[in-house]
């Protein structure tokens, strides 16, 4: 019977997961953001450096006491694609259920003997493959336009970049159950990107902030993930180095993957008792 | 005699659609809300990635490249006419793009109104609703961040208002592009990010590679935000400021005529194919 189950779970997650990418791969013109957003989101703070270095690099030595880097482009281009990372996962993972919900489809797949957790787990497959998927073509882009570089090895990067992608996806799922209770999106993806972009250290290290914002960017997982593949990529820092912030993004995606499975279940609980799955 | 009462008719739109657009507004205070909150989550990174570049208090690779060592004045004033960009963009490019989602176009183009009067009538309660949202977030960086606006603020604001008059002009043509392409999302999402990058609202334009440089200085907005920082904050211009001047004000009278001419044609080129109403 349990292997019955786990095959069960993985014909799930692979019918999500091929649906996803079929639908993804219908809006060609969604594809080109792909590759434009990598170029243009980050393009504002980096040509504020500009202006800030000044013209003739006046405040780049400034700037370098205080990250350990005269880089600012690729500093930057660190903390922003992390961020982008976060900023997808809660429009697409975190707005999974409510889609189907509003195009009347989550009754019907949950009418189903198929696995629940299987079908979210598929979505969230999918979701780790856009990411990977959205890095690899960033990294391509970045050195074309802005001549960026890897310095450091590659091993511990796609490392962190897989411990990186882990909490969002947690954050992502109880994002995604938060969503259907609150039947409201927009709003709360607004609220929970702005909070990562003002305390996680985007586009600065955290130090610069006052001490209270530090306290708080020690509770999110982006503050390590950005902390350490700009340590990696850009100084060529080594594992010992990094080990501390690598830690703390494990324990961060096992807490958020036990709490969005947590509100996932808690949702779908209160859904079969209340009978409000289709309102939205 | 004629045109008094059509001017009256016509009064009595714009007034409807105020009190109409008004009421909807207040309607989702959330939205209200965060439409406050999300300038001052975008500028912070910036803030601190400014004092990232500063020695004591003093951002000297800034004040070498703008005139001014105040980046915060300096990205607040240009948050100003960034967030009329993006109203122009958002709300009166999707205006008519909501009311046929909700189904209320075709009623409303049924009516015996001016239809460049309804988008008139949206355009005013744009401008007051932004212009409340503006001074909101400005009074919330300075308790903040702090800035100073030493300069002559009602000088800069004799710049600003044919800037936004300019910007509703290019509003009506994107509405009617927008009545016809329809699904423009992802192209105004775009559009208007990559209008906020090349106009320079963080940043002098002299901090773009070259390329972008010259599609900045394309863009009239470019320079009435140019002449209004250098009024308020003594930074140097790209342009004697009244060329800037001049280059507003022509923009107020081609924006208006091409915006006119754009949406007469798109709004008879979608009736003529019974389109007005699908999405």
């Amino acid at each position: 019977m349990g292997a019955f189950r786990w095959w069960d779970y993985g014909r799930a997650v692979l019918a999500v997961f091929k649906k996803e990418w079929l639908m993804q791969l219908r809006y060609p013109a969604e594809l080109v953001g792909a590759v434009i957003w990598p170029v243009l989101f980050p393009a504002v703070y980096i040509f504020s450096a500009r202006a800030l270095a000044g013209p003739d690099g006046e405040a780049v030595a400034v700037f370098a006491s205080r990250t350990g880097t005269a880089d600012y482009v690729g500093y930057i281009l660190f903390g922003t694609m992390l961020w982008m990372i976060l900023n997808i996962t809660l429009w697409d993972l975190g707005g999974h259920l409510r889609r189907e919900q509003v195009r009347g489809t989550l009754e019907a797949c949950w009418t189903t003997p198929a696995s629940r957790v299987g079908m979210l787990m598929g979505a969230s497959l999918t979701q780790v493959s856009t990411s990977v998927a959205f890095l690899l073509v960033a990294a391509l882009v970045l050195r074309v336009v802005y001549g960026f570089e890897l310095r450091g090895s590659i091993g511990p990067l796609l490392l962190l970049m897989v411990l990186s992608i882990l909490p969002v996806i947690g954050l992502g799922l109880a994002f995604a159950s938060l969503v259907v209770v609150l039947k409201e999106i927009n709003s709360l993806v607004f609220l929970v990107r702005g909070i990562f972009m003002v305390f996680a250290g985007m586009t600065y290290p955290v130090e610069v902030l006052p001490g209270w914002m530090q306290a708080v960017s020690r509770f999110l997982p982006l503050t390590y993930s950005i902390r350490a593949m700009r340590a990696v990529g850009l100084s060529g820092a080594g594992w010992a180095e990094v080990r501390g912030d690598a830690l703390a993004l494990m324990a961060f995606s096992v807490v958020l993957l036990v709490a969005g499975w947590l509100a996932f279940r808690g949702v779908e609980r209160m859904a079969q008792q209340a009978g409000t799955l289709a309102h939205y | 005699m004629e045109w008094r009462t059509d001017l009256r008719t016509n009064l009595r739109v714009v007034r409807a659609i105020i009190a109409k657009d008004w009421r909807v507004y207040w309607r989702y205070p959330v939205n209200a809300f965060m439409s406050l909150l999300t300038p001052i989550m975008w500028l912070t990174p910036v803030f601190f990635l400014g004092l990232t570049f500063s020695r004591d208090g003093d951002a000297l690779g800034f004040r070498a490249s703008t005139g001014t060592g105040d980046f915060v004045a300096f990205m607040v004033l240009g948050g100003v006419v960034a967030s009329y960009v993006r109203t122009v963009f958002w709300q009166m490019g999707f205006s008519l793009k909501t009311e046929m989602e909700q189904g209320t176009l075709e009623s409303l183009w049924l009516t015996p109104n001016s239809r460049l009067w309804l988008l008139v009538g949206r355009s005013v309660v744009n401008v007051l609703l932004t212009a409340i949202n503006t001074v909101t977030v400005m009074a919330a960086v300075y308790l903040l961040f702090g800035f100073e606006m030493t300069g002559n603020v009602g000088q800069a604001l004799l710049i600003l208002l044919p800037l936004i008059v300019a910007l509703y002009g290019f509003g009506i043509a994107y509405a009617g592009i927008v009545l016809y392409v329809k699904d423009a999302n992802s192209l105004t999402d775009l559009t208007s990010f990559f209008v906020e990058v090349v106009s320079g609202f963080n940043y002098p334009v002299t901090a773009l590679p070259r390329a972008l440089m010259v599609v900045g200085l394309a863009l009239p907005v470019t320079y009435g935000v140019d002449a209004i920082r250098a009024i308020v904050l003594g930074t140097r211009p790209l342009v004697p400021v009244q060329v800037s001047v001049a280059v507003v004000l022509v923009s107020v009278v081609v924006f208006w005529v091409l915006g006119r001419w754009i949406f007469n044609r798109v709004d008879a080129r979608v009736r003529a194919m019974g389109t007005l109403g699908t999405h």
